[in-house]
Order: structure tokens, then C-alpha cells, then sequence
């Protein structure tokens, strides 16, 4: 392990497989104490396929499920019910230490908050040391050493050697942010789980992240599902979009497909959301106040319904699901029509 | 100075310095000679990078520093007064009632522990003002809570909804200024945007001016009437939003415009601003934005550029010097 190059090997192994999927997730959690017992439904019935060295989007307002779905992917929730496959194979069928740990390995996480997620008192390097240890202990600490300046320059962080002894508070945001991707880095991954990575950056740091998530995907082969609430950002990376609201996908397909034609209502409303100087002045733009539901044991019908200008009769009785529309282009919505020469299908 | 002749600004901040004694030789000068004028009603949007002085100087106009920093020089003259003189006393009177502040993280802003109406009562009862019982009710529903949530505690609240309570408290008395810190940083883009457009609203409604600071330039394009570009402490361009976004002057201000992707028009690949933004303890010398300039020239590292006009706006670009002040001058010395 000494380079960061593709895995050529499990790519010419399995070429039909994709890298992971999920099979109808779901996960619930119980609130309420005593005698009232209820259930919240953060993730409903999700399915979703990363395929090797692709960058998948999954947008959506805080409360929608996509860190829980995250979550999941890593293994730090078991779901309620449903599966999730991992190159052809179930993940609760993983049950040894080596095998779990060999997952970890392969799909780890960065997360949101780079002033929160690395320990203060340990100088940057720390995290990637120690899980390297535990991940390959068959390594000599000079070994070690070497594969972490390898990380850390692989982000963009040079000189190496010098930045990785420094603690911390001595590093700005977005560098912090990098070592976070070092981190996930160090193990040579197959799928990076990126929750939020930019959102508490500045803009003007957002962009290099961004950027590095395209690089690490052309050199390492690297594929990435970027959890964001802003499309713009989602739309500079990813190759497609899954668009999430209130424990569902509502609308999945190519980036572009999806931006220059949304299907679903709230798609719509998320791409209103966006600020764009370069598009002309209307502040007229309606100021929707809703926000998405808390989703306490449901009863069947749409969950956009309460804030969707389209809802008709159908919405308060019936849950609907991803129909295929276009080119790869799934929504879940009773009215959305499907593009000129496809039929509408349940796929 | 922004082409409003026809009235006086409400708030004039003059060669405004505020500096962070720490210890060392030289203190850390965080806001370096900033003028600033807001008109009544007006929405001035003061953009930048994080460590570029733009929460301190809004704490400075709201006399909320704390050591080490202090104001060092200059002046805020708020209707005609001047708060870095003013007794703490005489403050604690203005603030609220005339002047209020939004703070960047509801959550931290706000009591966990209290109600959202006591929290209001007690800011009425500070001010001894002779406000009607069913005040807090009436702001509550002017930015779109349910006054039922008088009774509820912050953490009963969303996010969003903490903001906007946030917002409520901050115009129980109808001040003619709210300086606003990041109100939406924490929210994501759809409750971001909805925020943005009742703060726009209320404004319409109320007449009050807002001074609003973010790091996201595009957030305010559509909602800001004058725009102030700041990068380490200093002034860098300002003037009318729209003119600034048409056409920015300085290149700090074109690579913040640059550094959002669109979800309009072609993909383009697209860079940033490299780098980061320098450490005030030890500004580079000349223009401080030379090291990351795309078009930075010969001159740059050694001249202290001043605002100069560009067209309708003003910019601290020496691009933009009057030639006599570069090419046929004498260097002058250098900071080191």
C-alpha cells in the first residue's frame, strides 16, 4: 500500500456490481416515553447505488435524513429494517471484527464541523496515525509516518512533515477540513462518506474543497457521496443527484437532468433557494416558511403535501413513489410529468 | 460618500481602529480606519473572509468589545451622537430601544433555561419603557411565529424559528438600526432564503436600517442596497451593491463573486482565492491582498493603496491609483 492508485483488481472483479447499494433502508427511532410510544421516521424505504469513482449528491433541508443515512453507510446505525450491500455483499452479514473492520476501512467518513472533529490536545496527524494502526498494524511506526505525509500531501497540505505536528488550533478551517479528508484518506478508501464537509467554511474556501473531492476521485479512484443542502455545490461535483425530503428520495438522476428540468415541486423550491447574483433581481421570490415535517408515525400520502403548490386530491391518500420520467430520472410525485418519448414506469 | 447627499447618515463611523492588545510588540490591528455611513432604512451588507475584522467592527459600532480589544481610534456617531464617548450608562439606555444587535448562533444567544416570552419581558423591563402588555405577541407575528410560542424554551424552537425569534426580540422597540452578525450562517439554504426575504420585508414594513455581515457574498446580491468588501481589517470596495456585483473593481472582490458555483448557465471550472487571508499581527507590506492577487504587479508589495473611486464604486487597488501616485512617485517606505 503505497500509492493511491485505482484498485484495479475488484474493478475487473465485479464490473456489474455497483460499489454499494441500499435496498429498501430504513431507519426509525423511538420517541416519546411511557405509555406513548412513538416512532420517528427519519429514513423511509431509501434505495440508492454508488457505483466505483462516481460522485453522488444527496440534497436536502436540515431534518430530511441524509446525515442518518450517512450514518448508516458507515455503520454507526444499524438500520430498522432493509439492507445495504456493499460490493454484492450484505452488510449484516459483516459480523467478524476483521471483516467490520475492513469495511470501516474502506468507506470512512468526514464530517461537518472541522473545528469539533479533531481532538485539540493531539497534533493533527493523531487521528491518521492511530486508525492506520489499527487498520494495518502490520506497519512499522516509520511506515506509518510515511503513509500519513503521504495523506496529507495527497489533500493538498504541504510540506507535510512540518503541518502534520502542528495541533489543531494552529491550522485554519479549511485546513482542518483537509486533514479531515486525510483521515478518510489513510486506508486507501473506496467510498468517502463527506457529510457537509463545506458548510461551515467560508465560501471562499468551499471551492478548493470541492475541487479536491474531483482530484481525489481522478487520482484515487475515490468515490464520494457529498451530503449537502446546497445545490449549487452539488452541482459542481456531482456526476448525479438524489434529492431527499422528510425520510424519502423525492427525486433522483443526472446532475444536469435534474437542475435543468426538476420533477419534483420541492426541487423546485430548493433551486429558488439558492442565492445567484448573476440571475436577475426578484426579490418577489415567495418567502416559503415551511419546513420539513417531523415525520412521527405517518399516515400514507405525500410528505411535500403541506407545502407543495401542486398538491391535488390523490397527495392526502397516497405515498408516491419514483417513477421514471426521463434519462435516468426517478421523482416520486403524483403530478410531475414524465419527458416527451418515455413512459412513465415504476422502475 | 455613497452618492446620498439628500439626507445625514443615522450612523457615521469615522477612521474607525480597533486593535487586540496581545502582549506581544505590535497589537493586532483587527479594523484599520474604516469609514462607514448608513442612512435610515438602508441595508448595507459588509462582506469578507473569516479573520478579516468584519464581526469586530460590527461589535465596535455596537460598543460591545471586550478586552483586549479596544477602540483606539476614531469615531461612531449613531443620530448625531457619538457611542465610543458615551457613559456604559447612557448605552444600556440606547441599546435595544434604538440600536439592536443579531447575533450569529440563536442558540448561544438565546437563554436555554428561560421562556421566550420572559426572555422578552425582561428586555422590556430593563428599558422601563411603557411598552404594551402584547408586544412580544405582536413581533412574534411579525416575523411569523405563532405567538403560542411565548411559552415555549429555545430548544423547543428550529432553528430557523430561533432566528426569527431572535429577530422578534430585536425589534420590540422598533429601533431604527439592527446590526445583524451571520443571522443565517447556521441554516441551510431554503430556511436561509426565507429568512433573508422577511428580513427585507420587515425592513419595507418598519424602516429601520440593517447593517448585515456575511462571508457569502451571494446571499445579500438581491437584498443589499450598499455593499462594503472587507479583507484584513481594511476597507477593500465599496459602493452600490449592484454596481459592485456588475462590476467589481478589486480582484479580492471579483474572486469572493467567482468563489460560488452557479446553478445556472455552463460549468465552469472555477478556483477560489487561493490561499489564506494573513495573519493581522503581521499584514504583508504594501496591499495586503498582494500575495494572493491574481494580478498583482511590481508596485504592489511596496505602496499602501488607498480607496480610490473606480466608476460608481470605490476600491483599495492600485490599478486603480491615479497614475501619479505609482508610476512617477518616488517608493515610499515600506512597513516592515
Amino acid at each position: 500500500m503505497t500509492d493511491l492508485s485505482v484498485d484495479t483488481d475488484l474493478q475487473a472483479a465485479a464490473p456489474t456490481v455497483p460499489l454499494i447499494e441500499t435496498r429498501k433502508l430504513t431507519r426509525h427511532f423511538r420517541v416519546g416515553r411511557g405509555l406513548s410510544p412513538k416512532l420517528l421516521h427519519a429514513v423511509d424505504d431509501v434505495d440508492i447505488t454508488v457505483d466505483r469513482q462516481e460522485i453522488v449528491a444527496l440534497a436536502g433541508e436540515s431534518g430530511s435524513g441524509k446525515s442518518t443515512i450517512a450514518r448508516l453507510l458507515a455503520g454507526v446505525y444499524t438500520p430498522t429494517s432493509g439492507e445495504i450491500y456493499y460490493q454484492g455483499r450484505a452488510m449484516s452479514s459483516m459480523r467478524s471484527r476483521r471483516d467490520r473492520l475492513a469495511y470501516r476501512g474502506d468507506v470512512p467518513m468526514v464530517f461537518q464541523d472541522p473545528f469539533s472533529s479533531l481532538n485539540p490536545a493531539f497534533r493533527v496527524s493523531h487521528g491518521i496515525l492511530r486508525s492506520l494502526k489499527l487498520h494495518q498494524p502490520e506497519l512499522t511506526r516509520a511506515q506509518r509516518i510515511e503513509e500519513a505525509e503521504r495523506a496529507i500531501e495527497a489533500v493538498g497540505l504541504a510540506p507535510a512533515s512540518d503541518l502534520m505536528y502542528r495541533y489543531p488550533y494552529e491550522l485554519s478551517g479549511g485546513q482542518r477540513q483537509r486533514i479531515g479528508f486525510a483521515q478518510a484518506l489513510a486506508h486507501k478508501p473506496k467510498l468517502i462518506l463527506a457529510d457537509e464537509p463545506v458548510s461551515m467554511l467560508d465560501v471562499s474556501i468551499r471551492i478548493g474543497l470541492l475541487n479536491l473531492m474531483a482530484e481525489l476521485r481522478r487520482s484515487a479512484g475515490v468515490s464520494f457521496l457529498y451530503i449537502t443542502h446546497d445545490i449549487a455545490s452539488a452541482r459542481y461535483v456531482a456526476d448525479r443527484l438524489l434529492i431527499m425530503y422528510a425520510g424519502h428520495i423525492v427525486e433522483s438522476g443526472p446532475a444536469e437532468a435534474v437542475l435543468a428540468n426538476p420533477k419534483h415541486p420541492y426541487t423546485d423550491l430548493l433551486l429558488g433557494a439558492v442565492p445567484d447574483p448573476r440571475a436577475p433581481l426578484s426579490v418577489a421570490v415567495e418567502g416559503d416558511t415551511g419546513e420539513p415535517p417531523k415525520v412521527i408515525d405517518p399516515t400514507p400520502g405525500c410528505r411535500f403535501r403541506w407545502r407543495c403548490p401542486l398538491v391535488v386530491d390523490v397527495c392526502h391518500h397516497v405515498t408516491p413513489t419514483l417513477r421514471r420520467l426521463g434519462e435516468g430520472h426517478d421523482a416520486a410525485c403524483h403530478v410531475a410529468e414524465p419527458d416527451a418519448g418515455t413512459r412513465a414506469t415504476k422502475p | 460618500m455613497h452618492g446620498h447627499i439628500e439626507a445625514k447618515p443615522i450612523l457615521e463611523v469615522r477612521d474607525l481602529t480597533v486593535e487586540y492588545d496581545t502582549g506581544g510588540d505590535r497589537p493586532v490591528v483587527a479594523v484599520d480606519a474604516v469609514d462607514l455611513d448608513v442612512h435610515a432604512g438602508e441595508f448595507v451588507g459588509v462582506v469578507g473572509e473569516s479573520g478579516c475584522g468584519k464581526s469586530t467592527l460590527l461589535f465596535a459600532i455596537a460598543q460591545l468589545l471586550s478586552p483586549p480589544a479596544a477602540i483606539t481610534s476614531g469615531s461612531v456617531r449613531f443620530q448625531g451622537q457619538n457611542l465610543v464617548a458615551m457613559s456604559e450608562k447612557k448605552l444600556a439606555a440606547l441599546r435595544w430601544r434604538d440600536y439592536s444587535v443579531v447575533m450569529q448562533s440563536a442558540m448561544n444567544a438565546l437563554n436555554p433555561v428561560t421562556s421566550i416570552g420572559t426572555q422578552f419581558r425582561d428586555a422590556i423591563m430593563a428599558h422601563d419603557e411603557d411598552v404594551a402588555d402584547d408586544r412580544p405577541a405582536e413581533v412574534l407575528r411579525l416575523v411569523g411565529i405563532d405567538p403560542i410560542h411565548l411559552k415555549s424554551y429555545p430548544h423547543q424552537l428550529s432553528g430557523g424559528m430561533r432566528q426569527r425569534a431572535m429577530i422578534a426580540m430585536a425589534l420590540l422597540f422598533t429601533p431604527d438600526l439592527i446590526i445583524m452578525d451571520e443571522p443565517t450562517s447556521a441554516l441551510d439554504v431554503v430556511a436561509q432564503r426565507s429568512l433573508m426575504v422577511q428580513i427585507k420585508e420587515l425592513q419595507q414594513q418598519l424602516g429601520f436600517a440593517v447593517v448585515f455581515v456575511t462571508h457569502d457574498m451571494s446571499l445579500i446580491s438581491h437584498f443589499s442596497d450598499q455593499l462594503v468588501v472587507m479583507y484584513a481589517g481594511q476597507v477593500v470596495e465599496l459602493g452600490a451593491t449592484r454596481a459592485v456585483f456588475d462590476h467589481p473593481a478589486h480582484p479580492y472582490s471579483k474572486g469572493l463573486l467567482d468563489a460560488f458555483p452557479s446553478i445556472r448557465g455552463p460549468k465552469v471550472p472555477l478556483i477560489g482565492i487561493p490561499g489564506s487571508p494573513p495573519n493581522l499581527a503581521d499584514p504583508p507590506s504594501g496591499c495586503r491582498f498582494h500575495p494572493r492577487c491574481p494580478e498583482v504587479f511590481a508596485d504592489c508589495p511596496k505602496i499602501e493603496p488607498e480607496l480610490y473611486q473606480v466608476g460608481a464604486v470605490q476600491a483599495r487597488c492600485l490599478l486603480h491609483a491615479p497614475r501619479a501616485a505609482t508610476a512617477a512617485e518616488p517608493v515610499q517606505e515600506v512597513r516592515s
